[in-house]
């Protein structure tokens, strides 16, 4: 070997990973970025006060069971927590989602993305999985956390015996609210260059389909035209998976119908909106 | 050693608008320049070579792979600075590097140091951990190269990469993208309309002209041999000068630049002669020569000359 | 036509601390004249200053023998291409370019009759009557080009006129300024690409940290640069008998042998060049096939003059 080294440029001679793993760089980038903002970890935080207040419900009502009169323990508690918690649903999408791709097209990013090795899908399933994460965090672990204070309280599986469907609920009406939650936040993202723009228009939607489903009931008098408001689309399909009578006369399928056609068509925005065509001059 | 890039018969359409008709063009391994006027077609033959566009008939091979069987291999194995600027929101320069070599499969460590290697290589070492935001226009520049170098392609798309530098960073960067070609074997294919630059950098050409191929191949073949024409500049008093050239049958003509071109006719003699009497007669004028050469053609000809203008 | 077509008086600028012109004092002749500098050294600020976009914060400019701030009658008669593109993409090239000279007055027969000259002579004419956002990059820049002559102005500013064009438009748009000073109009043209303004001008005026660091002809100047003696390079086909003939002479100062080339630096141009003018004439070193100097030029100057 010469004793004077090259300290230019070299050829690489390292490992290269195997292609589809890109999704996970670009969500592990999303979430770091997210963790370092401080007033989110505040949001977060105050997400799980929730949890605390029903863990202290438990408490109560195991230690003084006539309580329980007031404040039972069955499926409807989970329900009901994971309802309460759309709130911060709605907004942690707003905080991590309305920019993860309007900052990316307001800084161009997307001609750097797309011209690595990675496909679209890839693109969109990473960013989809920072807000995917998040909204667990608020929505799915508290859940299943409450259980497990439940199950020590209780010091057995009792209700779950009783009332099996309680865990494959929590865990399927939470994915199905986060699921959508996000797929239609990203497609709202992609729409614009501009953060702020994408939470006012995702504001807007919810509050105007909420306001339309009053506005119906209010004229026609029945519930039947719930499957207008998302909220009530979402409790809909949770009442029936936890075994619970539903809140609404909207039958079930139209309210999956209507979730699904959401999901579609954030799908097929995405797919619209996140090319590779545009990106070179 | 095989071609970096071969296309054959390839036509991409946008609707009813052919942007490349039947296109076949090989683009040899060093550095070839990608020359043409706006709306030649250029940029629609880099997005079918990246594999955004399907070409509607004919066939693209990169780095020896075909396009359309595998556009993420050899994403992979290229890399590409973009005209446009572009940067990954909420990075300091050092995170965006990395984070575009793991994106091309670079373990996590190993992208690090990558990126600090090719920062310091194309210029930014010193303000690697700023954020990108507050870069200048020069910087810029650079870490778009930065970020196509990172996982060590093997083709290089460089799309006018001195965009907006000042004269120092243009030469600094064309003596970056010279490096590469020269001494570190990284095939490259430079779209600019900067002739100069092109000539400096690249070994051959490909011109585009309204979607087909207008000429293509070794710069110094397509310039041809130089002509009988000189160019001249002295310093002294020019009219006895130009007087003593017509009186000796050459015709001068004086371009606005400083530099006459003066034609001599008459038989070639040896290699020299002319020049020799060109020196006689500004001696006898009393001017000092103070540049002399032949004429040769630019690569400017070249391009008027492949897009049919005179 | 007087000799002095804008002049700066101890001109500064300064954006609260940043300083962008350090009490600049320039007097420049009529014809082309190039404004070069690196980024951020006060190229922008010193145009804005001769247009009157920008009130100086000290001293004083006049342009065509007035001073510019605020004096609008004067605005008519000089041109600016800025280096921003700022386009209503709606409207099309002969509409916007109408409009922009209305705005200085003219009614609308002769507004239009002007955009019809301005516009042909970038050679836009038959994309007139398209929409702005339909136009590619260079014809985007020949509209900006358009606008800033329409008025037939005696002062012509324009920065970075040929960004975006392709190189027939850029070959083009050279040949249309040196036209247009040969028909009398003065330009300064500000460009990062010096062998660009060399092929427009050999008058420069070289800015660095806001102030201006050379200004005149580029060859003088580099005659000037004493610390760097001329190169010269000369392909013969008998190197070695040149450089013997070389080395004899006291002007020379150093020499290198390249194949089928003798490369001389000398602190004394000018005699060395005329005695190799009669050197070359005699034929007594052999046959010299070319002489350049790779250092006479734009490049060279900046390169030497900017030194941060």
């Amino acid at each position: 070997m010469s004793p004077i080294h090259d300290q230019s440029y070299r050829r690489y001679q390292g490992t290269r990973l195997p292609l589809g793993r890109s999704w996970t760089v670009i969500a592990g980038a999303g979430i770091r970025g997210m963790f370092a903002r401080k007033l989110f970890l505040i949001l977060l935080v105050l997400a799980w006060i929730p949890f605390i207040v029903r863990a202290v419900q438990i408490y109560a009502v195991t230690m003084y069971p006539q309580a329980g009169q007031i404040l039972p323990i069955d499926a409807s508690l989970f329900r009901d927590f994971i309802e309460q918690q759309s709130i911060f649903v709605f907004f942690i999408s707003i905080y991590v989602g309305s920019g993860l791709i309007a900052n990316d097209r307001r800084a161009n990013a997307l001609q750097i993305y797309l011209s690595k090795p990675l496909l679209r899908t890839e693109y969109i399933a990473g960013k989809l999985a920072v807000l995917l994460f998040f909204l667990a965090s608020v929505t799915l672990l508290p859940a299943l956390m409450l259980v497990f204070v439940e199950v020590g309280f209780a010091a057995g599986f009792g209700l779950h015996a009783a009332n099996p469907q309680i865990v494959p609920a929590i865990i399927l009406s939470s994915a199905i609210r986060i699921t959508v939650a996000s797929f239609a936040m990203l497609a709202l993202s992609s729409l614009s260059k501009s953060t702020r723009y994408v939470a006012v228009l995702y504001t807007g939607v919810i509050f105007f389909t909420e306001a339309m489903y009053g506005v119906l009931t209010f004229i026609t008098g029945t519930t039947a035209v719930a499957w207008v408001s998302l909220g009530a689309n979402l409790d809909q399909v949770s009442d029936a998976l936890f075994r619970q009578p539903a809140g609404y006369d909207t039958p079930l399928v139209v309210s999956a119908f209507v979730l699904v056609g959401l999901v579609i068509l954030s799908v097929s925005v995405l797919e619209r909106r996140v090319r590779g065509v545009e990106i070179v001059s | 050693m095989s071609n970096a890039v071969v296309l054959e018969h390839v036509t991409v359409a946008y609707g009813n608008n052919r942007a490349l008709r039947e296109v076949s063009a090989v683009f040899p391994p060093g550095a070839v320049g990608l020359l043409g006027p706006n709306g030649a077609g250029k940029s629609t033959m880099l997005k079918a070579l990246l594999g955004f566009i399907p070409p509607a008939t004919g066939r693209l091979e990169v780095l020896g792979l075909d396009v359309a069987a595998r556009p993420l291999d050899i994403r992979a194995r290229i890399g590409y600075m973009p005209e446009i600027d572009g940067h990954i929101p909420g990075m300091n320069a050092v995170t965006f590097v990395a984070y575009c070599g793991q994106l091309a499969g670079l373990p996590r460590s190993d992208a690090m140091q990558r990126a600090h290697e090719v920062l310091y290589y194309v210029g930014l070492g010193e303000a690697r951990y700023r954020n990108l935001e507050t870069y200048s226009t020069g910087m810029k520049q650079r870490i778009k190269l930065a970020q196509a170098l990172v996982h060590d392609p093997d083709l290089l798309f460089l799309d006018e990469p001195t965009n907006g530098m000042d004269p120092k960073g243009r030469d600094e960067m064309l003596e970056l993208v010279r490096d590469l070609a020269h001494n570190k074997g990284v095939n490259l294919i430079l779209s600019s309309h900067l002739l100069p630059d092109v000539e400096y950098t690249c070994d051959h050409v490909v011109v585009l002209d309204k979607g087909v191929v207008a000429a293509s191949g070794p710069i110094e073949q397509l310039k041809g041999p130089p002509g009988r024409v000189y160019e001249v500049r002295v310093k002294g008093h020019l009219t006895p000068f130009v007087a003593a050239l017509h009186d000796a049958g050459m015709e001068c003509h004086q371009t606005d630049e400083d530099v006459m071109r003066v034609f001599v006719p008459g038989d070639p003699g040896r290699p020299g002669d002319d020049q020799r009497r060109v020196c006689e007669l500004a001696a006898a004028s009393q001017v000092q020569v103070r540049h002399l050469r032949a004429s040769v053609p630019t690569l400017e000809d070249v391009f008027a000359r492949a897009i049919g203008e005179s | 036509m007087s000799d002095v077509i804008f002049e700066a008086e101890h001109l500064s600028k300064w954006y609260g601390q940043v300083i962008g012109l350090n009490d600049v004092t320039v007097s420049v002749p009529p014809g082309i004249t190039g404004l070069l500098g690196p980024n951020g050294a006060g190229k922008s600020t010193f145009m804005k200053l001769i247009t009157g976009q920008l009130k100086p914060s000290k001293g004083s400019v006049r342009v065509l023998g007035e001073p510019i701030w605020g004096n609008q009658d004067l605005f008519f008669r000089i041109g600016f291409c800025p280096e921003q593109d700022a386009f209503y993409d709606r409207m099309t090239g002969f509409e916007w370019v109408t409009a922009l000279v209305r705005l200085n007055g003219l009614d609308d027969a002769a507004a239009r009759a002007a955009a019809e000259r301005a516009l042909t002579a970038v050679d836009l004419m038959d994309a007139a009557h398209k929409r702005i956002g339909a136009y590619s990059k260079g014809m985007r820049q020949r509209v900006k080009l358009a606008q800033s002559l329409v008025h037939d102005p005696d002062l012509l500013i324009l920065d970075e006129p040929l960004s975006g064009m392709d190189p027939l438009g850029r070959r083009k748009t050279i040949r249309m300024i040196r036209d247009w000073a040969k028909q009398g109009k003065s330009l300064l043209v500000s460009s990062h690409i010096l062998h660009e303004i060399e092929s427009m001008t050999a008058n420069i005026l070289l800015i660095n940290n806001g102030r201006i660091l050379a200004e005149g002809n580029v060859h003088q100047i580099r005659d000037l640069i004493d610390e760097h003696p001329h190169t010269v390079y000369v392909r013969t086909d008998d190197p070695r008998g040149l450089a013997r003939a070389f080395l004899a002479r006291a002007d020379v100062i150093s020499l290198r042998l390249e194949p089928g080339a003798v490369v001389v630096e000398t602190g004394k141009p000018d005699e060395f060049y005329t005695s190799l003018t009669e050197l070359v004439a005699s034929g007594a070193a052999g046959t010299v096939e070319e002489v350049t100097s790779p250092d006479d030029n734009l490049q060279a100057v900046f390169k030497y003059l900017v030194k941060s």
